[in-house]
């Protein structure tokens, strides 16, 4: 019988290993994109932790790969993100947080002021503290954010204007104050009381999620939250801005939640991205696969195509997919039917 | 659908602002004490300035090269010579090909800083000059409007696929060069794949008649040189009339891009830089 040392000692070889491992994976693909310009596409995909090992115990930021088990469900996420046409990746005003069970994308409005960094404070916190149900409370926990975010402060994460050039010191005082104002979809899944799979989302302004479930070899929308149409993406959304400071001033959200299988994703994309995807669906010419593959270079390539015929807008542009995974202890969801 | 481009690196946009300079805009504005020389200014500034604001996304950063502008000032000299300025190219550190500036440009090279009182009692804000007020001689207003054409010609020409230039002419309206209607036309047939050349105008008067934003009708226009200019105005184009509405603007049918007495500073708020938000939350 091993020794419980020496299970340890492996067991911090291999983690040791894995870690390395992907930290040199990291630096080959941030050197492979260098060497074609400056990397646009930022994908993660998860971190092999061991298994059972939940994510939740990582530290929450940015894109952190997720690897987690929800009942007898495994889940994964991923997410992948990139700017619009012409803008570098430090340019990019969206966001998307993993963690544990539940995955979050925000949208930063371009016309209000550095909204980049509002959408991922917005996202960062959804995934750190769910609010308590209902919209009301959602509502206060949207309100709260917009308090914590100005106590923290504008921090300046690079210095890029040069000291010496004239007249620039007035913009300092003249965006003082201004709103960074943001889209927020954030989806969670839980076991119900009842040992059953389901979902809970939160949303503000027109980041949409869309489970999806794969059914006679291809993959279907189950519901859209909270829209099912490209048209109901209207192009002026009411969003959650970092200025509120009362409850009169946070716009309406949405709550949705539903039942789920194993084996169901979920996409969750801002704005462009869920019209592109939603139109594409309409007209059965479907990109779910595309999305759910997750390639950051074959969804900018696509999407890249699409800008140049005018098919969607110059957008930032980010999708993430949370997946539960069918495991031996649960049903597969092959032959299930009730998909749309 | 027309102007629907949104600004950006890839397709970024054309403003052109034309500034009377003439004697006629040395008398009083709306029979005040301030003088439309000097209003017309200040509206050039403060567009110039939210123009600027529109393209700062982070304090982190410069503001993004997302609009040109150009300004081009028209007067005349005591002898009657035209003269027509182009002032934005005097704050250039270096010659360029282009009179045009960036937004990214503009907000380095000002005139001066001025501190202002603010809103509030013991405060100042920092106000940005990049033009100052002039008013001497006739009003060549066709051959700045040619001027403009040009550009504009020039620019559709480098961007046919995006949003198309905006033109903005203050003035008294009394051209002496000429009826401007001509190269108003000749303006607004220019066009891109996203629409036709906008001309907008911004009549200052010294009659102390209620200023108007937008309107779809002459009828409450004191004189023919607003409504000459207002003539000469495009029509808001849908996208345009429906950021209006967001901005708490009312806007008629038939609405055109001029103003009589008013300040046009929400033209700025009407350029597409990415998604609008909802008025509730502003």
């Amino acid at each position: 019988m091993r020794s419980a040392l020496a299970d340890a000692s492996e067991a911090m070889f291999v983690g040791g290993f894995v870690a390395f491992f992907f930290a040199f994976a990291l630096i080959l693909w941030v050197d492979a994109c260098s060497a074609h310009g400056e990397p646009r596409s930022a994908l993660i995909r998860r971190t092999g932790l061991p298994e059972g090992t939940s994510v939740a115990q990582a530290e929450p930021n940015d894109y952190v790969p997720a690897s987690f088990v929800v009942g007898g469900s495994e889940a994964e996420a991923t997410v992948v993100t990139f700017p619009k046409e012409g803008n570098g990746t430090s340019e990019n005003e969206d966001a998307g947080t993993l963690r544990a069970e539940m995955a979050a994308v925000g949208d930063g409005a371009s016309s209000s002021f550095d909204s980049g960094r509002w959408a991922t404070f917005l996202c960062q916190s959804v995934v750190e503290e769910w609010p308590e149900p209902g919209p009301e409370a959602f509502r206060r926990w949207l309100l709260e954010c917009a308090r914590r975010y100005r106590r923290g402060g504008r921090v300046p994460e690079a210095t890029e204007v040069a000291g010496d050039e004239k007249g620039i010191d007035w913009l300092d005082s003249a965006t003082e104050g201004l709103p960074a104002c943001a889209a927020l979809v954030a989806v969670r899944l839980q076991m119900s009381d009842d040992e059953s799979l389901t979902w809970q989302g939160l949303s503000i302004g027109d980041s949409v999620a869309v489970q999806l479930r794969f059914l006679n070899d291809t993959w279907r929308m189950v519901s859209g939250f909270p829209v099912e149409r490209s048209a109901a993406i209207d192009g002026t959304p009411e969003l959650s801005c970092s200025t509120a400071s009362s409850l009169d001033q946070i716009p309406s959200v949405r709550l949705g939640s539903g039942p789920a299988l194993p084996g169901d994703v979920w996409l969750l994309m801002t704005d462009e991205c869920a019209r592109w995807a939603l139109g594409r669906a309409e007209v059965g010419e479907p990109l779910w696969s595309l999305l759910i593959d997750q390639d950051p270079a074959e969804i900018e390539a696509a999407a890249s195509a699409a800008r140049r015929v005018g098919a969607i807008a110059n957008d930032d542009m980010t999708v993430a997919c949370l997946r539960s995974i069918t495991t031996t202890d649960m049903e597969p969801f092959e032959g299930v039917g009730g998909g749309t | 659908m027309t102007y629907q481009q949104r600004l950006d690196r890839v397709n970024p946009g054309l403003v052109v602002l034309l500034v009377d300079q003439s004697e006629s805009m040395s008398e009083p504005l709306a029979g005040g004490q301030v003088t439309k020389a000097t209003v017309v200014t200040e509206h050039l500034n403060s567009l110039l300035y939210e123009l600027i604001l529109r393209c700062v996304k982070t304090p982190r950063e410069p503001p993004r090269p997302y609009i040109h502008v150009a300004v081009i000032t028209y007067c005349a000299s005591p002898d009657g010579e035209t003269l027509i300025g182009e002032p934005l190219k005097h704050l250039r550190a270096r010659p360029a090909s282009t009179s045009a500036m960036t937004t990214a440009e503009l907000a380095t090279s000002t005139l001066r800083v001025d501190r202002r009182s603010g809103a509030t009692v013991g405060t100042s804000i920092n106000t940005p000059i990049w033009i100052e007020a002039l008013a001497q001689g006739g009003t060549p207003m066709c051959a700045a409007l040619n001027r403009a054409g040009a550009m504009a010609a020039s620019w559709v020409n480098d961007h046919p696929s995006g949003f198309p230039p905006v033109i903005v002419n203050l003035s008294d309206g009394e051209a002496t060069d000429g009826d401007p209607r001509i190269w108003a036309d000749r303006i607004r047939s220019l066009k891109t794949n996203d629409g036709n050349v906008l001309l907008f105008n911004v009549n200052l008067s010294e009659q102390p008649e209620t200023p108007l934003l937008f309107p779809g009708r002459t009828t409450r226009l004191p004189n023919e040189y607003a409504q000459r200019l207002w003539e000469m105005s495009s029509e808001l184009p849908d996208p345009m009339v429906d950021a209006a509405i967001q901005h708490g603007v009312s806007v008629q049918p038939g609405a055109r891009g001029f103003a009589f007495n008013a300040d046009v500073r929400a033209l700025a708020t009407f350029l597409n830089i990415g998604t609008q938000i909802g008025r509730s939350v502003r």
